[in-house]
């Protein structure tokens, strides 16, 4: 893994202010769409504050929603959102109807109704679970100098009594008396409004703190068009109003492009130089046989020939070297064939 | 009635135990006809399921069947009426190892852990106890015989243990029992070893005489174990019990063996 390749070229001058954490922290994802996920295929260390246990199994990973993002705070992907989740993590009231409740009887947390697949048998259960995972995402926003945040709509569920916006109420969940969620469309004036009371708040945090935004969404459709259009413009403009703010369009298309099934694998070291401050240039030089630039939408050049074949070989077995490959490629992976064998509990405390 | 014990190195005080239920009331026992096979550690992953019988793919392993059951070197499962199994890998050592970075709702708070759903907690520590080697073979016996398999866990540690010794694994025994977790850490491992092994057999808990701290076994069930079971002597030993403790095993055995014969 890579330490600091997330670094806009000023920041990654800055010291790290938690030695614990990788420098890039994300907010918001889900199984559709993780840009940590992504981050992470490419190669890029991205901090976590609720890990999962490290012998999970993909599904029940899955099921449970761990590793879509810094914290399991849900999809987000909306600022007012993630707005209301920093001023929930610098001690910001409880809305009066964030607790929701499940088919079952049991309490569910408004926020992230989706991050659990069960409810908690009380009020006070609840309660102590969510100032837990407050805590843990004021110790990411405090640990990082990178923040991503992912924009993948500009519309919501606001709780009419008092503004309060949600995510979608899951199937047979209640919400409480008197509570009515509405759908709503945020204007360009009103996001522009979410953002600067966003970077006011992570900065007061955080002076230090870089914000990355990335425009993107799994979901189709024209509608789904129109608002990423109109985010990608409320980016640009957010990037142009402040200096710690990046946005760069041809990082989403990456991204995009990383989550496909089909993705080419030598998109990793592409993003990597885009989010560690360089530029397509830099990446083009990097990884010369990458074919991301065939996009005419992109308004990118088609990819170059691939380096002669005999300089490839010296950089593999150059990076076979630094995996501790031998020659005929036993390696240490050959050698721990031979090695005694210890029982399962030894070799998982071993790797522990 | 018939009974294969098959385990690890923990098999050593069923058998101490069983030599002394023998030897104090011998008509007591009369009905129940116990033969032991056992390799120390994780051997009992070199074994293969051949023409109804378990057989040993080692040497050292076959020997040891010999050594343990009398002079037989493979399991005829066809000669049992039910299956006892003893340990295989599966300990509270798991749990504690997941507690070291996890705590879930309920538990004293700690800062410096995930706090997870008790939900997720359980179908975590299930799926990570359904794989190991006394699930496994609780399933190869249940699907191949169809006959009662009731199982017991590695015991507890024993107590003194608690505060650790040079070049002894802090397995966190002492910060679960300081923080007042170890009654629910003790409670989540019956659980979830229960889930994992529900679709073949039956969990014998450890007698609740013999635990303490919700996760230790008390210092009277340990004693002498390091001379007659490990062989180490001086003490050190604080992972297998005795006879005392293997008598406590036996009377669960058999009730729960003759509930599912009858």
């Amino acid at each position: 893994m890579v330490e600091d390749h997330g670094q806009p070229e000023a920041a990654s001058r800055r010291p790290r202010k938690d030695a614990g954490l990788p420098a890039i922290g994300v907010l918001g994802g889900d199984g559709t769409w993780s840009v940590m996920a992504l981050l992470r295929a490419a190669g890029i260390s991205v901090a976590e504050v609720e890990p999962a246990p490290k012998q999970i199994n993909e599904t029940l990973a899955a099921r449970f929603q761990f590793g879509y993002a810094s914290a399991r705070c849900g999809t987000l992907g909306d600022l007012r959102q993630i707005l209301q989740l920093v001023q929930a993590a610098t001690g910001g009231a409880l809305p009066k109807n964030a607790v929701w409740t499940a088919a079952d009887g049991s309490f569910i947390d408004g926020f992230r109704p989706a991050i659990e697949p069960y409810g908690f048998a009380s009020k006070a259960e609840l309660a102590s679970y969510r100032a837990a995972h407050l805590a843990c995402v004021l110790k990411l926003l405090q640990g990082v100098t990178t923040l991503v945040l992912p924009l993948r709509t500009a519309t919501g569920f606001i709780d009419a009594s008092d503004g309060t916006a949600y995510p979608a109420l899951p199937a047979g969940a209640k919400l409480p008396r008197g509570c009515k969620l509405e759908p709503v469309v945020y204007n360009a004036e009103t996001m522009t409004l979410d953002f600067a009371a966003l970077h006011a708040a992570l900065k007061a945090l955080s002076p230090s703190l870089v914000i990355r935004l990335v425009v993107a969404s799994p979901v189709q459709g024209l509608a789904a068009l129109g608002d990423q259009a109109q985010l990608r413009g409320l980016a640009a403009h957010c990037a142009a109003s402040f200096a710690d703010v990046i946005y760069d369009s041809i990082l989403d298309q990456l991204l995009a492009r990383m989550a496909q099934p089909d993705a080419d694998a030598r998109l990793g070291p592409v993003v990597q130089t885009l989010m560690a401050g360089g530029d397509l240039l830099d990446a083009v030089a990097a990884a010369p046989a990458v074919q991301v630039m065939e996009d005419a939408e992109m308004g990118i050049p088609a990819p170059i020939d691939a380096p002669p074949r005999e300089k490839r070989d010296r950089a593999q077995r150059k990076a076979d070297r630094a995996k501790g490959k031998s020659k005929d490629g036993a390696g240490k992976e050959g050698r721990a064939k031979g090695a005694k064998v210890m029982c399962e509990d030894e070799l998982l405390e071993a790797f522990s | 009635m018939r009974v294969c014990v098959i385990g690890n190195s923990h098999i050593a005080a069923l058998k101490l135990g069983w030599d002394a239920l023998l030897a104090a009331d011998p008509a007591a026992w009369a009905e129940v006809k116990p033969t032991f096979f056992g390799a120390p550690s994780d051997g009992m992953r070199h074994i293969k399921l051949e023409d109804g019988c378990i057989v040993p793919k080692r040497k050292d392993i076959a020997e040891h069947f010999q050594r343990m059951s009398g002079g037989q070197d493979k399991i005829t499962l066809a000669d049992y009426d039910g299956f006892f199994l003893v340990g295989l890998n599966v300990s509270v050592k798991r749990i504690l190892r997941f507690y070291k970075t996890h705590a879930w709702v309920g538990l004293a708070p700690d800062a410096e852990k995930t706090l997870v759903h008790p939900k997720f907690m359980e179908e975590f520590l299930t799926e990570r106890y359904s794989s190991t080697r006394l699930v496994d073979m609780a399933a190869m016996l249940k699907s191949v015989t169809g006959r009662p398999v009731v199982a017991m866990a590695e015991p507890h540690w024993a107590a003194w243990i608690r505060h650790g010794q040079e070049g002894t694994a802090d397995y966190g025994w002492d910060k679960a029992i300081t923080s007042g977790d170890a009654p629910q850490i003790g409670a989540a491992f019956q659980q979830t070893v229960t889930a994992a092994l529900a679709p073949y057999a039956t969990l014998l808990p450890q007698p609740p005489e013999t635990v303490q701290d919700g996760i230790m076994t008390a210092a009277a069930y340990n004693k002498d174990a390091s001379r007659l079971i490990s062989g180490e002597g001086g003490g050190t030993d604080a992972a297998h019990m005795n006879a005392a403790f293997g008598q406590t095993i036996w009377p669960l055995v058999r009730q729960s063996l003759q509930a599912q014969l009858s």
